[in-house]
């Protein structure tokens, strides 16, 4: 198939059926011809034939061989033809001609010929090709034989062939003048739902991505409209996540702005009412919190927004020992200050000599936005555990808190969603972009609840 | 007026208790829906500026409760969603009216006002007994186009007087307006704010009678 020129399906059929229809007309026609020109010679050979024992009815029979009975005269009138003068010569065993009007050969296989058979050949002589007939006539009452032979021009049956070739081709090439037309309208009509559909499809706005009706269309495309509809309803969901992603990230906007704007205003009233005194603090200290809240929340929907795009990342070989050692350090003074325990049960194994080929600033992000959320929303007890499992690292970050129903965590993985009990700062975009990063490294996020494990836990399954 | 603010964003919170105080209100606010349904149990608001998106009970389920206990102060619904859908719940749940964050401060102080005004059924935002004119926007008091200057506690209990238009209003009702749980009012404190206000209005052609076993009356006075 040329993928660069698009084919026509109109023209491949034209020209298909085109040559289908030439060639087997071409060979129908060709086989009548040849089936009528058979028969032709056939009829004038037996005409000739029975010439031929006309005249062997003019022979008398001596003891020593045959006589010719009639004159000339009489022999030309039995064989008689208006189309072509015929030649003819009777001759006795000695080969003496008993009469004829010209000289006829006979071919040298004519002695092997049984009497009263019609041997039949093609003969070339003065008067031009001529087909001849001869036949050896024999009597009981005499020991001699006759031959008589009997020619005519093979002018008379080309002129034949001419008349049966005209009768049989013209009228193939005048079929062709409507066929052709008509296998032209017969492939428009059979292609036409084809292209209603075609025009039905391109005739739509930009916008509409409905469901092509399955109704109207053939059986052979339903396959490939199925499919498109498959991609439509696919395209209209992701428009549909994309649309709902930018509303909810507007609204998320929104409550810390209208903080923002009232507290704004706030100060701006009483430093006129009070030029002199001081700012607020509490107004001060909340604008402050909404500002980092709003900050916060932009810098998710960028990373978040990023990692969509993202195809491929730099990977490189870290040492997990000293990877999980700066993870200590980090998070084990923060949660001393929160009057939290922080666990960490780290298999020996995992934490010898195995290098792990990933990208560590991104891995960091995943593990301390899971760290940071069980330090949150999570139970008093926050414990962080690192096993190897065949040709995977499992990272696992678990709380005993409340934790959530089984039903709720395909919502957890949702942009936006918080739960009943949301807690004032964070966006319910930290689970998300940590699932997407860890796509990003190849690697899968799970969530773990009751009764499964004492609390939530989420796991960070990478390749090794 | 007394004012409840459902809303969990804290800086949200407070600025709209300020903008609100600053208007004379009294102001209470609660950050989940569990502590709003709670607040309305043991205090009487004339309208709740409720948040739906909510922890604990999201705005809807509260508005719904506050309605099938037979609540019917006014509610304000401020969200930060605005498809038609939303609003068409919101208000068919029970919400007066609503209003999309973020917003002008003095859109939000005047829809307030539309609400009261609507629900007391006096759509005139100025109240007048006798020669007497109390701005309830401005919250300014003017006797004959001359302007009396009131506190905003005065006003808030001026306002309630004006609003009952002669009838009596009970004592109880003019506590819970007055107070907030940041400031307790008292009893004794509202016959301290009525004493002011009698001084202020002496010889006004109007007078604060005391109906007993009630409370208060402003009245015409002959």
């Amino acid at each position: 198939m040329n993928i660069f020129k698009p084919e026509s399906l109109r023209r491949n059929l034209v020209l298909t059926f085109i040559w289908l229809w030439v060639a087997s007309a071409l060979a129908a026609t060709l086989v009548a011809f040849w089936l009528a020109g058979r028969s032709a010679q056939i009829s004038f050979d037996r005409i000739l034939k029975d010439d031929a024992l006309a005249l062997a009815t003019q022979l008398d029979w001596d003891p020593l061989g045959p006589v010719f009975a009639a004159d000339t005269h009489t022999a030309d009138y039995l064989i008689f033809d208006s189309l072509s003068p015929s030649r003819f010569m009777v001759i006795n065993q000695n080969g003496k001609k008993l009469i004829g009007n010209a000289l006829l050969s006979l071919p040298p296989s004519a002695d092997q010929q049984k009497a009263g058979v019609p041997l039949f050949f093609d003969s070339d002589t003065d008067n031009g090709s001529l087909r001849v007939v001869a036949i050896r006539i024999e009597n009981k009452q005499s020991r001699g034989y006759a031959w008589v032979v009997v020619g005519e021009s093979q002018a008379k049956r080309n002129q034949i062939s001419k008349e049966l070739a005209a009768a049989i081709f013209l009228p193939a090439i005048g079929l062709a003048v409507f066929i052709v037309p008509l296998l032209f309208a017969g492939i428009r009509y059979g292609l036409a739902p084809a292209n209603a559909i075609n025009d039905a499809v391109s005739l739509r706005g930009i916008d509409d991505l409905s469901a092509i009706p399955l109704s109207q269309v053939p059986i052979e495309l339903r396959g490939l409209i199925s499919h498109i509809n498959d991609l439509l309803q696919r395209l209209q969901e992701a428009i549909a996540h994309e649309r709902r992603f930018i509303s909810d990230a507007a609204h998320q906007l929104r409550t810390p702005l209208a903080g923002i704007k009232l507290l704004v205003d706030d100060l701006m009233r009483t430093s006129q009412a009070s030029p002199n005194a001081p700012p607020d603090q509490e107004v001060l200290s909340e604008l402050s919190k909404a500002s980092a809240r709003v900050t916060q929340l932009v810098k998710q929907l960028l990373t978040l927004a990023r990692s969509e795009g993202v195809n491929s990342i730099e990977m490189s070989a870290i040492e997990l020992g000293s990877f999980v050692r700066d993870i200590k350090n980090q998070w084990e003074p923060i949660f001393r200050k929160s009057s939290k325990e922080f666990n960490l049960n780290l298999d020996p194994i995992a934490l010898g000599e195995i290098q792990l080929k990933t990208n560590a600033t991104l891995l960091k992000e995943i593990l301390t936005n899971l760290i940071d959320n069980a330090l949150n929303y999570g139970g008093m007890i926050v414990s962080f555990e690192l096993t190897q499992h065949e040709q995977s690292v499992l990272f696992k970050v678990r709380d005993n808190g409340e934790g959530v129903l089984a039903s709720d965590i395909e919502k957890m993985l949702t942009p936006f969603w918080r739960g009943q009990d949301h807690a004032q700062h964070g966006v319910g975009l930290g689970l998300p972009i940590a699932q997407k990063t860890c796509s990003l490294l190849g690697g899968t996020l799970s969530i773990q609840v009751r009764p499964e494990v004492e609390g939530t836990q989420v796991t960070v399954k990478l390749p090794l | 007026m007394r004012v409840l603010i459902v809303e969990d964003d804290s800086a949200l919170r407070l600025g709209l208790k300020r903008t609100l105080l600053a208007e004379g209100w009294q102001v209470d606010t609660v950050d989940n829906g569990d502590l709003a349904l709670s607040a309305t149990l043991t205090e009487s608001y004339d309208i709740a500026v409720l948040d739906l998106s909510l922890p604990k009970m999201d705005g809807i389920s509260v508005l719904k409760q506050w309605r099938s206990k037979g609540l019917k102060h006014a509610v304000l619904i401020l969200t930060a969603r605005d498809e038609l859908q939303d609003r068409i719940l919101g208000l068919n749940s029970g919400g007066d009216d609503y209003l999309t964050k973020p917003f002008e401060p003095p859109e939000l102080i005047a829809r307030i006002r539309a609400i009261v005004r609507r629900r007391t059924g006096n759509m005139n935002p100025i109240l007048r007994i006798g020669e007497l004119a109390f701005n309830t926007e401005s919250r300014e008091l003017f006797h004959n186009e001359q302007r009396i200057l009131v506190s905003p506690r005065e006003a808030t209990l001026l306002e309630l007087l004006m609003g009952a238009c002669g009838q009596a209003v009970p004592k109880g009702r003019i506590v819970s307006a007055m107070s907030s749980w940041d400031t307790n009012f008292t009893a004794n404190a509202v016959e301290i704010y009525i004493l002011k206000l009698r001084r202020k209005l002496a010889n006004k052609g109007v007078a604060i009678t005391t109906v007993r076993g009630t409370g208060y009356a402003l009245e015409e006075s002959s």
